[in-house]
């Protein structure tokens, strides 16, 4: 199995080589054949790969020890579902994971452009398999996932327990899901640069993939979150820390696309921003891929500290360079059509957006490399943490979800007065009345009451937007609400969709600021049947109980809950892990969760020979929203995803147009 | 005034505002990240400045309260060539340079902590003393996974689970 493994990733880069060679001559001379040998160099590209991941799946469920890297991150005791996320618990395996899921794109691509898009795909073809290549390249020459050792180890050492988890086993999928196919749109955009077809084209053949990885994104940070609130006993769900950041900011920048494309797609305006954008993404993902990988910054997500880092430096450099000499020699062909007109419009309110996505990705970037930064510049390493992030980010935050309440409503090229009075009358006075209730239930605390009312006016807005396209549609058409409101999505899908996602993220919001201002924490040793009461429960220590197995040893502490009158509300179970391969003790959580509010109770040690308890709890209020915003989101984006016939024709017809122009267009 | 002007002029007092938020923001907030080498061999410049260090739990030197939650321990030089920072210069001591110190710290103690364990902490020093308001441990070995020589069947007969 290992020979055929190593024997596809050395196939699997030379034909990506070749594919890149023959890509760029298809695309330079015109030529049939050329691009034709390109495109089944791709298709082989993407077959040698799959057999590749499959030959280390099949190793990693047949526990072959002798390989290296299934002795290390497997054992004989793992549970099946975890022996899948083995596959990419480790660096090796991690890097063939990122090829794998770029050779599925790749296939998808090819299968959807096999009659459109002709221009193009020869350089999208070369983008995409120059992204491959560079992975399967340090498969093949630095670390080799499918290397045997010396003997055979009678056991492997286990993935980390604490990457066994359900929702570690979705989230990095997700996350890579969402890395790596933010190389398609930057391959269509690197595509339209080449060949100069600047048009609307490459952004409509893009749109799902922009929206796909945006969704995969926000689902990976969404799940990431999860997965430390769940397994790391904090009481928190990020920190900042450099792995979180490389998440965050290809999704920002992603989320600035999706909104300036609009209006490029509207008004032609933008053009360098966005190709910018796009560009910018999948640097930031490939940069994110570096931070994990080389150690360059200490971080809790302790991945292997390899030589691996100034590989994906230079390769980033390259893309870079590559990228933006392409834009800067077409510039002068990516003029805009239109001008902005006043500062009180949906383009200048979209630009604003624009601006603060940007400039929190640029706060994200800065505090992340500060250390980094210093070294050079001052020879000392300076840090800052969460307190730097939350300070500049609070109030971008802030403004960001006042435009969302903005942006929906406010018209096109030039708002008068009395349309802005018109529009937000409703969301305006929505909000004040949600602020003022919050200053009155909060005891006053001035950011939750800015925060909750900007939320009211930004979900208000949404609420009107859907309110005023029924009842046009009610008194216009006749129809009944329901199908009213239906096909009203139905007909923009991406419009209200969006919408949808909006008032996501304003759950999400206010889960965020909730549990960041109001959250409350005790720390307390308790003997059996001692009592600690905290935020209107009480919480009594009822004893240990011991649930060991091979694999690991369990104990598990019995807490009763009641509420502050005595009422019980139930059991809570925090367990001590002590995991015997690799030894570790890990800390289970149990959570009490409600819309309200979660108790959140950890048992922090245990001391065998008293029986004392040292328990950590957490209030956290409204921190629910966060997940059911998650879903929200998911729902919206799906809306915004389904296939409309009318987006589809409008997209064959303009197509048809770009590829039946005369063949001097080629030359011109 | 033209709008070309005024909107460069917005987009200028935003990014202004941001820069100005951020610089602030790393005035307030930001630590020096020494390790306990760097630390040592400056220890009084440092006094009452917020830092962030990374040392090694020195043996022995454990001492933990779990009723009032009070952790107090030495932190030492991690030796070189391991651990976190391998890429950074050893600074050479003098023979007679303290190098340790002790740290206070209160609240639950993560799962990873003990002696000759490799820590960050966060806090401010004051009379030799560091009060730690955070505690972080590494464990860059475990993560990485070893084969250690004794788990080792040297006789070369594979497990008959596997299928080359």
């Amino acid at each position: 199995m290992t020979e055929i493994g190593r024997l596809a990733v050395v196939l699997g880069f030379i034909v990506a080589i070749w594919g890149i060679v023959a890509s760029i001559a298809g695309g330079l001379k015109h030529s049939e054949s050329w691009t034709r040998s390109g495109r089944n160099a791709a298709w082989a590209f993407t077959v040698l790969t799959a057999i590749a991941t499959g030959c280390l799946l099949q190793l990693l469920f047949a526990r072959d020890f002798n390989v290296e890297y299934v002795a290390s991150y497997s054992s004989s005791t793992l549970p099946l579902w975890y022996t899948f996320s083995a596959l990419w618990g480790g660096m090796k395996g991690s890097l063939l994971f990122w090829t794998f899921i770029l050779c599925l794109f790749n296939g998808v691509v090819l299968l959807q452009n096999r009659r459109q898009n002709q221009e193009l795909m020869p350089w999208v073809t070369a983008t995409i398999l120059t992204t491959g290549a560079f992975f399967l390249s340090l498969l093949v020459f630095v670390t080799d996932p499918f290397e045997r050792l010396a003997f055979v180890p009678q056991e492997g050492s286990d993935l980390n327990p604490l990457l066994q988890n359900y929702w570690m086993t979705i989230h990095p999928p997700a996350l890579y899901l969402g890395f790596v196919s933010t190389t398609i749109p930057f391959a269509f955009a690197i595509g339209a640069l080449a060949t100069g077809q600047l048009g609307e084209t490459w952004i409509r053949t893009t749109r799902r993939w922009s929206l796909f990885s945006w969704f995969f994104l926000a689902l990976g940070n969404l799940f990431g979150a999860a997965w430390a609130y769940v397994v790391l006993g904090w009481g928190g769900y990020w920190a900042w820390d450099p792995v979180e950041n490389a998440a965050l900011m290809p999704w920002l920048t992603s989320t600035a696309f999706l909104h300036s494309v609009v209006i490029q797609e509207k008004k032609g305006m933008l053009k360098v921003w966005n190709m910018s954008l796009v560009i910018l993404t999948f640097s930031l993902t490939i940069f994110g891929t570096f931070l994990t990988r080389s150690g360059v910054i200490s971080s809790v997500h302790s991945f292997t500290q390899s030589g691996l880092g100034p590989f994906f430096l230079y390769f980033l450099l390259a893309m870079i360079v590559i990228s933006v000499g392409l834009l800067l020699w077409r510039l002068p062909l990516l003029k805009s059509r239109n001008e902005l007109e006043s500062v009180f419009s949906r383009e200048a309110a979209f630009l604003l957006n624009n601006l603060i996505f940007v400039s929190i990705a640029f706060t994200v970037f800065w505090g992340t490399m500060f250390p980094v930064i210093t070294e050079w510049v001052r020879g000392v390493k300076i840090t800052v943490g969460p307190p730097f992030f939350n300070r500049v980010n609070a109030p971008l935050a802030l403004a960001l979800v006042f435009l969302m309440g903005v942006g929906p409503v406010i018209a096109w090229r030039r708002a008068t007065w009395s349309s802005l009075k018109r529009s937000f009358a409703w969301s305006g006075g929505f909000g004040l009345l949600v602020g003022s209730l919050s200053l009155f239930l909060d005891g006053g605390n001035f950011y939750s009451t800015v925060a909750f009312s900007i939320a009211a006016f930004a979900l208000a807005a949404v609420w009107v937007e859907f309110w005023r396209g029924m009842r046009v549609r009610q008194r216009n058409m006749g129809e009944k609400p329901w199908t009213a409101l239906s096909r009203l999505i139905g007909k923009n899908r991406r419009r209200y969709g969006g919408y949808i996602v909006h008032v996501g993220i304003v759950m999400i919001f206010v889960g965020i600021v909730a549990s960041s201002i109001f959250r409350v924490e005790k720390q307390e040793p308790l003997e059996v049947g001692q009592e600690l009461p905290i935020a209107g429960y009480v919480l009594r220590y009822e004893g240990v109980e011991d649930h060991s197995d091979e694999h690991v040893e369990i104990l598990r502490a019995r807490v009763a809950v009641f509420s502050d009158s005595g009422e019980p509300l139930g059991m809570v179970y925090p367990e001590k892990r002590f995991y015997r391969k690799p030894e570790q003790p890990t800390t289970e959580v149990s959570i009490r969760s409600t819309l309200a509010e979660d108790l959140y109770v950890v048992l922090a040690s245990y001391d065998p020979k008293t029986g004392l308890g040292i328990f950590q709890v957490f209030v956290n209020p409204l921190i629910a929203w966060m997940w059911i915003g998650g879903w929200v989101l998911a729902l919206g984006t799906g809306i915004c995803m389904w296939p409309s016939y009318a987006e589809r024709t409008a997209l064959a017809a303009e197509r048809a147009k770009a590829d039946g122009a005369p063949e001097g267009g080629r030359s011109a | 005034m033209h709008r070309k002007t005024k909107f460069l002029l917005g987009s200028f007092l935003i990014v202004a505002s941001v820069a100005t938020l951020i610089y602030s923001a790393v005035q307030e907030t930001s630590a020096y990240f020494l390790t306990m080498e760097e630390y040592a061999a400056a220890a009084g410049d440092h006094d009452g400045k917020p830092l962030r260090l990374a040392g090694r739990v020195a043996g022995d030197s454990v001492d933990w309260n779990p009723m009032s939650l009070n952790l107090a321990f030495q932190m030492e030089p991690i030796p070189p060539r391991e651990g976190l920072h391998e890429d950074r210069p050893v600074v050479a001591l003098g023979p007679d340079t303290v190098r340790v110190l002790e740290v206070r710290y209160n609240g639950i103690v993560p799962d990873m902590f003990a002696e000759g364990r490799d820590v960050i902490v966060e806090g401010t020093v004051a009379n030799g003393i560091m009060e730690a308001d955070t505690l972080l441990t590494t464990c860059p070995s475990k993560y990485e996974a070893e084969l250690q020589p004794d788990e080792v069947q040297t006789d070369g007969v594979a497990p008959s689970n596997t299928t080359l």
